[in-house]
């Protein structure tokens, strides 16, 4: 009746997840079968250090920004100063279903220009301030996130190009879905709260300035040979172009 | 959370993301929390239904098992000189491993849960536990044993 245990069995015995009957069980037919006692041994090669290793890949979680997303999500304790923010961070999540949507899917399918701005739309309109706070903004860390650009998106990026009157730059970072990488640099106006300038990889060719509205956000979109830019925020749409245009020139310089 | 977010989505922003919306989704959820069991597991079951439910469902990539090696669960190049080399051995093996069968062996090994704790939060039999866990550990006892001293010729790179 033992001469067959499965490896489920001998599996839950050297997690020691059985209880004492099913352990005498199976010492007895590893005494009865030598076989048996072989296969446990096999199957016990693959006992590693696990806890060990994972806690290693510990040291490299962001915690500066899981503890800055942290202090934006609502505190239990103070519901009446919360509220509103909580609404606004479920309603984050509604259109969050939308933006993981098209995302993940919706970019496989289709990587037509004017697609690509729906998408950044999508993820821009769940930007707020304080999605920007605790950010490091120093000129060496901004150097070292757009090098990061740099290398996805064969461009050359400089922290001088990239400055706008009265709106800090608060970080560069690369998103990439499916292979296709986006870069997102990210800016806090005082005014009209967080912008992007966003560029994709695009051969469709060199394409003037264009205006759109998404999401109640204003975009500016233009493209050269190789890429596609766009300028996105609640800035005024004249405001937005003629950020893009300043950022054109000096980016085709 | 972060690193279980990590290991299902291969993605550190992706992994950021899902830690996000899990505590929103936890606040959210707040009034069915049962005092006295454990808030760790509770969130880690939310953080699964998130993924399988709204994040992975949507990625059709995931779906086809295929894996770029750049974006696999692994240490980056900034990251591997800070490394231990059995851990990132071994993390490597796990981050082979299916999708289902990682996440339980995360589960069970690097966690701790028990089988039934671990039913619990992935929300299926306690068999198909066990059946996972047995078929994880076949496949990485088919590796040789760790190294402590890199290999070159081994594949696996530090």
């Amino acid at each position: 009746m033992n001469a067959k245990l499965s490896d489920e069995q001998l599996v839950a015995y050297l997690d020691d997840q059985l209880d004492t009957e099913q352990r005498a069980r199976i010492d007895a037919a590893i005494a009865e079968d030598p076989m048996i006692g072989l296969r446990l041994q096999w199957l016990d090669r693959s006992s590693l250090p696990f806890k060990e290793a994972f806690n290693q890949l510990n040291r490299q979680a962001p915690v500066d920004r899981l503890q800055a997303m942290l202090d934006t999500l609502p505190s239990p304790v103070r519901p009446p100063l919360s509220r509103r923010w909580f609404l606004a961070a479920a309603a984050g999540l509604l259109a969050g279903g939308v933006l993981a949507d098209r995302l993940f899917l919706g970019w496989q399918e289709s990587q037509q220009t004017s697609n690509w701005r729906g998408l950044v739309a999508d993820y821009m309109a769940l930007y707020v301030p304080q999605t920007l706070d605790h950010l490091p903004s120093d000129e060496t860390t901004q150097r070292a996130q757009l090098q990061t650009l740099d290398e996805h998106l064969g461009l050359k990026l400089a922290p001088a190009q990239l400055s706008l009157p009265r709106i800090e730059l608060k970080r560069a970072q690369i998103l990439e879905y499916d292979d296709v990488p986006i870069a997102q640099i990210t800016y806090l106006d005082p005014v009209h709260g967080p912008l992007a300038l966003c560029i994709t990889l695009s051969s469709s060719g060199s394409r003037q300035v264009a205006r759109e509205r998404r999401h109640g956000l204003n975009i500016v979109y233009w493209s050269d040979m190789h890429h596609a830019w766009m300028l996105i925020g609640h800035n005024p749409a004249a405001e937005l172009e003629a950020m893009a245009t300043t950022l054109r020139s000096r980016l085709s310089a | 959370m972060w690193r279980y977010g990590l290991l299902l989505s291969r993605q550190r922003h992706v992994a950021e993301d899902l830690v996000q919306a899990t505590c929103v989704r936890a606040l959210e959820r707040a009034g069915q929390y049962e005092p006295g069991t454990r808030m760790d597991r509770w969130l880690m079951s939310i953080l699964h239904s998130i993924w399988i439910n709204e994040v992975r469902a949507r990625r059709v990539r995931q779906g086809q098992g295929t894996v770029d090696t750049d974006t696999a669960l692994s240490f980056d190049g900034e990251h591997v000189a800070q490394t231990h080399v059995l851990a990132s051995q071994v993390i490597r093996r796990v981050d082979a491993l299916p999708e289902a069968q990682r996440e339980t062996v995360f589960l069970a090994y690097v966690e701790g849960l028990s089988y039934r704790e671990v039913a619990e939060v992935l929300q299926v039999p306690i068999g198909t536990v066990m059946s996972r866990l047995a078929a994880a550990r076949v496949k990485l006892a088919e590796y040789p044993p760790l190294q402590s001293v890199p290999n070159p010729s081994s594949g696996e790179r530090r």
